[in-house]
């Protein structure tokens, strides 16, 4: 009766092991650079920044879909880890720069509600063509591009700490616990703002139900 | 279950449906849950929609990072700079400071006044009724039908001095009769006797205090128990109210040599 349905999101125990021994090795190297750089050396945090700017860029990104804004976000956050290396206390150093780079995002978000602003305007760009589309095909492109923009809209319209919660957990994988320690609140609030956020989103694409069910 | 009409499914619990999307359920929820997909066709939609859409969400696009953001020489100077522990504020020096005072003044406040707890029995004996039985080896210290002058003070307070009406028992107690200096200022005067008893009555005794020679001076050597003096209120003892106090400046000292420290620790977000 346990067994997960099609569609239905994974829980935290079924990460491949692989993937599981990957993510240790990982952090494994990720301490021992804190380490370094907490002895001064730059060119350790330098190479936790390289780990990492790929994927707070992505997060903050999703979060802030503004270029020059998201890449302001991520590069004060990569300032604040350097000011407050002393305060981490162990864990997952993915974790602790995903906190950082979502708290530099939300601080753009809440300017951002007194300056609305187009979200992912490549979206509006005609020509812009999204990258890994599964067909090549004309039509399914212009599909793709009409569900994508459909959904950054609905998206936007979303309260930010809804939107953040559901892209942190959607889209970055992290586990209720954790986006509970990412965004300071308990993990019943984060469960609530999941929930009633992907309600939101499916009455708002309901008119447009047919391109997502393809 | 077998799928109903619309309005069926108005009755439906959709969020234990996105509960169950969002593996979020218990076993009987979801059970509950899996019967909902199963009879009801909006129910099951409703669990499509929300896996194209959480896929889609996956799929918005990422433009390519602008810039790598590796810290230049110089931003790591500036920011070596500006961190926390190199310039602690006025402030936090000032609660470290008060905080260490405070902590310093009510941990002597605790010591001293739990000091004076201690030692308090052999100083504030206040006994109101004694059985004579208990009293035993102090027998001897009953004068028995001696009249006297009841506001006579016990100017040499040895013991057996004290002198009592005739119709009543009353020792000395060794402790108070030895606790104050022979002749000085704190002279010891008899207590009184609440009822009348028969000479040598081995029913109740009554017991000599100290009383302030001020007191005595006046005219108020002798007080009636059942006059006025109740056991319980007698002088204040500021010693409870000494040690409470101490303890709470103890506590706020600590508060503000630490609590400055945690907020320190806490990440900039």
């Amino acid at each position: 009766m346990n067994e997960r349905l099609a569609g239905e999101r994974p829980g935290p125990d079924s990460i491949p092991a692989e993937k599981r021994r990957a993510e240790e090795l990982g952090q494994g190297m990720d301490i021992a650079l804190v380490e370094e750089a907490l002895g001064g050396k730059l060119d350790a945090f330098n190479q936790l920044v390289l780990r990492h700017q790929d994927h707070l860029f992505a997060l903050v990104y999703r979060l802030v879909p503004d270029r020059d804004q998201a890449a302001d976000a991520v590069q004060e956050a990569f300032f604040s880890a350097y000011r407050n290396l002393a305060s981490f206390r162990g864990g997952s150093v993915r974790s602790w720069l995903g906190k950082i780079a979502v708290n530099a995002a939300m601080d753009i978000q809440r300017s951002r509600r007194r300056r609305p602003s187009n979200p992912y305007p490549e979206l509006e760009d005609e020509s812009w063509q999204p990258p890994a589309l599964p067909s090549e095909e004309p039509e399914s492109r212009t599909l793709e591009v009409e569900r994508l923009r459909a959904l950054a809209g609905a998206l936007e319209a979303l309260p930010y700490e809804q939107r953040n919660c559901i892209v942190l957990f959607d889209v970055n994988g992290y586990d209720y616990s954790e986006i509970a320690e990412i965004m300071g609140v308990s993990v019943g609030t984060v469960k609530s703002r999941i929930h009633r956020g992907r309600l939101v989103l499916r009455t708002a694409l309901a008119p447009m139900r047919e391109l997502f069910r393809g | 279950m077998k799928p109903g009409p619309a309005t069926a499914h108005a009755n439906h619990d959709e969020s234990l449906v996105v509960r169950l999307y969002g593996n979020d359920v218990d076993s009987e929820e979801r059970s509950r849950a899996l019967d909902l997909l199963a009879g009801c066709e909006e129910c099951a939609a409703l669990f499509a929609d929300l896996g194209q859409i959480a896929s889609a969400t996956a799929a918005l696009p990422v433009p390519e990072r602008p810039r790598d953001f590796m810290l230049t020489p110089a931003d790591a100077a500036r920011l070596r700079a500006s961190m926390p522990a190199h310039r602690p504020s006025r402030w936090f020096g000032l609660t470290r400071q008060l905080g260490g005072a405070f902590a310093a003044l009510g941990l002597a406040g605790v010591l001293i006044s739990g000091a004076l707890t201690a030692l308090a029995p052999a100083s504030s004996l206040q006994v109101t009724n004694y059985d004579a039985a208990k009293v035993g080896s102090q027998a001897a210290l009953n004068v028995g039908a001696a009249p006297a002058a009841s506001a006579a003070p016990v100017a040499d307070g040895s013991r057996g001095a004290a002198i009592d009406q005739p119709s009543s028992n009353t020792f000395v107690s060794p402790g108070i009769a030895s606790a104050g200096p022979s002749g000085s200022g704190s002279e010891i005067t008899k207590a009184t006797v609440s009822t009348p008893l028969p000479p040598n009555s081995p029913g109740s005794v009554a017991y000599v205090q100290p009383v302030p020679t001020a007191a005595a001076s006046h005219g108020a050597g002798t007080e009636s128990a059942s006059g006025g003096q109740s056991p319980s209120s007698g002088p204040f003892d500021p010693k409870p109210a000494v040690l409470i106090a101490s303890a709470g400046l103890l506590l706020l000292g600590l508060l503000l040599l630490v609590g400055p420290r945690l907020r320190g620790r806490k990440i900039r977000g």
